[in-house]
């Protein structure tokens, strides 16, 4: 697959995750690499860079004696973002189906 | 291992256009998500596997948003590069309207404090010990010009090997040096001001500089090789003996010039050397003519040679 068409997705997915619940890092490239073959390396840049265009604010929380780990939340945008995200996805894949066949009318 | 993979971020992310916070935030979320990892009990290389490694990493942060913030240093370049013009038009109006020549010849040195302020990568402290020169410079002129004060007001000059020491991993060595430093003063001021014994309690400064050579700290503001040290030491010497038997405090400060100037013919490349040489060669020029000669009103211009050197060399 294109990689920038992955990254596309991945952005996509990063931000359907964090819209459902906040997250650290780590466990963001962990709950991806369950289910994609992602490649790790682009995740961090990616929450970086949604971060730095106000999609996701950052918090430090911690649990017990651990050091405080920084926490993504998807902001009011970002909800917006994630929205129009998956009408757009929604409808291209319906295409997508529509001329591989797989979508049954 | 961490250490040597987050070394190797840093290293990798100072080849691109970034600010020193941003740095340190990549790098505190990386160590954090190195934690992470072996906190879920992977091995060292499985969680550099898992994050990517250095090189992947950087070349993606890079492609995602940092080479963006170029434009943030182009606006700072320019901002860098009207410096000259804007501090001489301050000082012409300083200097014509209120006859503040000495010492408002002070806000050209804006021009390499603006110069190490805009291209601040590193962290706060070599940023700081960057600027101390220049902090120590300005501080020791106006508390001399207005209060007299040019001793004790040289102790400010302190600052330059007290920041420097401060980039010093060691923390006890630091601790120590600064300890040092602190009771030389204490002992020069109270010795100066309670029993007019400035001369006696001077020879307090040797304790901080046997604590530096011992410790082999001193190198860490001035540079690694021997000229350099000689230098220092050489420029303490000359500052304090002249200083006590003629009273040249008002301008040998010049002398500690040599030190950054030293370390700068020694270690900058061949091409970089005169541009970097010359704010000290101009600072001395203007110093010597305003000091001696009575010239503050036209002395100035001696600073035009900064900028107009660099355009020269870089022509």
């Amino acid at each position: 697959m294109n990689s920038q068409f992955k990254k596309g997705i991945i952005e996509m997915c990063v931000m359907s995750l964090i819209s459902e619940k906040d997250m650290y890092g780590f466990e963001v490239i962990e709950t991806l690499a369950k289910e994609i073959d992602v490649n790790e390396n682009t995740v961090y840049p990616i929450l970086r860079r949604l971060t730095v265009q106000g999609f996701f604010s950052t918090y430090l929380s911690s649990t017990g004696i651990a050091a405080p780990r920084k926490y993504y939340k998807i902001t009011a945008t970002g909800s917006e973002k994630v929205k129009e995200y998956q009408e757009e996805w929604s409808t291209f894949l319906k295409a997508v189906f529509n001329i591989l066949g797989g979508n049954k009318r | 291992m961490k250490n040597k993979y987050l070394r190797e971020i840093k290293e990798k992310l100072l080849a691109y256009e970034i600010t020193t916070t941003e740095l340190n935030d990549i790098l505190s979320d990386y160590d954090q998500m190195f934690d992470d990892g072996l906190e879920k009990g992977l091995s060292d290389q499985e969680v550099i596997d898992f994050l990517g490694n250095p090189e992947k990493v950087v070349r993606e942060l890079s492609e995602s948003y940092i080479l963006k913030s170029e434009n943030k240093h182009r606006y700072s370049n320019k901002i860098v590069a009207l410096m000259p013009f804007l501090t001489t038009v301050t000082y012409v109006i300083l200097g014509l309207y209120f006859d503040l020549w000495h010492p408002m010849w002070l806000i050209f040195l804006l021009i390499p404090v603006v110069a190490i302020i805009s291209n601040a990568r590193t962290n706060i402290i070599q940023t700081l010990t960057a600027l101390s020169p220049f902090i120590a410079t300005v501080t020791f002129i106006l508390l001399g010009t207005y209060l007299n004060a040019w001793n004790p007001a040289w102790l400010v000059f302190l600052i330059i090997p007290v920041l420097g020491v401060l980039n010093s991993k060691d923390f006890w060595k630091s601790f120590g040096f600064i300890v040092t430093i602190l009771m030389a003063c204490f002992i020069y001021l109270y010795a100066g001001y309670a029993y007019n014994a400035w001369g006696q309690g001077a020879l307090a400064f040797f304790l901080p500089f046997a604590y530096g050579i011992l410790t082999n700290d001193i190198k860490v503001s001035f540079g690694k090789g021997l000229l350099v040290k000689i230098t220092v030491v050489l420029s303490l010497i000359i500052y304090f003996v002249f200083g006590f038997f003629f009273n040249t405090w008002g301008y040998l400060w010049m002398i500690f010039l040599a030190i950054p100037m030293v370390s700068i013919i020694r270690y900058s490349g061949k091409n970089a050397r005169l541009v970097a040489l010359m704010p000290f060669i101009s600072t001395i020029i203007f110093f010597c003519l305003g000091y001696f000669f009575g010239l503050w009103a036209i002395s100035w211009i001696a600073f035009l040679l900064i900028p107009v050197v660099a355009i020269i060399k870089n022509a």
